[in-house]
């Protein structure tokens, strides 16, 4: 069964690679490697999913290949990414804050497929003294839906992810 | 004096090591004393968000006249690569640093 959320970090990552902003997942399991540009480093800092409509209900749609309309349910769901942005620590930090420029027109755009970016946010550059390395906390807000329709005999398998919802 | 004697020292029980004083530097062949530094109190290795970094530390202790620059400097033993992360000119006899293994090379 699908949640619609795998791989949830290595889209936004590729996403953000795509429009020319060095992107990695968080926590990889290998050895850290030298730094020598600014990366952005994308993690989940936070998943919300709630219902929408009644009983998750969320309206019907025609299926073109079987011809039929059918019932789509689902759920809202709120992601909270976080981009942090690491650089070496060497100069006066513009390369970091070239970077987060980078970043904030990825995210000024319609955003990830699925995903419609809410909110977007930084705090100011720090230096790491653990990592050895600038540092800038960046994270965007993410909504999306989650939805599936019923397989016959009303049983759910597969979710998707969807940033938005038509009538 | 001390000097010479310090140098007799090295050269009979110092490792052989590659110092590059600073980036885009030749590499200089000598001898010096490296040793771990113990340290109960955190791991060897430890997970970030960046990937797995190395905690370990080494003391350097080295001749006079090859001085290090901490962050530019590099000591290859063996081979394994460390930065300079501390270094200090102790009288005119040798140089005292402090290493941490070097991240991986970007691919």
């Amino acid at each position: 069964m699908s949640t619609g959320l795998e791989n949830i970090r290595e889209r936004m990552a590729g996403y953000l690679t795509e429009r020319g902003v060095r992107a990695v997942t968080a926590w990889p399991q290998g050895q850290r490697q030298v730094l020598e540009a600014p990366v952005a480093v994308v993690s989940l800092r936070a998943c919300e999913a709630g219902p929408a409509g009644f009983q998750n209900y969320l309206g019907e749609r025609y299926n073109e290949t079987t011809g039929l309309w059918e019932e789509l349910y689902g759920r809202k769901v709120r992601l909270t990414f976080g981009l942090d942005l690491y650089a070496p620590a060497r100069g006066d930090g513009a390369e970091l804050q070239a970077a987060f420029d980078t970043l904030a027109a990825a995210l000024a755009g319609d955003g990830p497929r699925g995903l419609e970016v809410l909110e977007f946010s930084c705090g100011e550059t720090e230096h790491d003294s653990q990592a050895r390395l600038l540092k800038r906390t960046v994270q965007a807000v993410c909504q999306a839906w989650l939805y599936s329709t019923p397989q016959s005999g009303g049983l759910f398998l597969d979710f998707e992810l969807r940033g938005g919802w038509k009538t | 004096m001390m000097d010479r004697e310090w140098r007799a020292i090295l050269n009979r029980y110092g490792q052989q090591v590659l110092v590059r004083p600073g980036a885009g530097q030749e590499e200089v062949p000598l001898r010096a004393f490296l040793q771990p530094v113990l340290d109960r109190s955190r791991g060897q290795e430890v997970p970030s968000p960046l990937g797995l970094r190395r905690e370990d530390r080494m003391l350097y202790l080295g001749p006079g006249d090859q001085p290090l620059t901490a962050g530019e400097s590099r000591v290859t033993w063996g081979k394994r690569d460390y930065d300079v992360q501390s270094a200090h000119r102790v009288g005119d006899s040798h140089w005292w640093a402090l290493l941490r293994p070097r991240d991986k090379e970007e691919l």
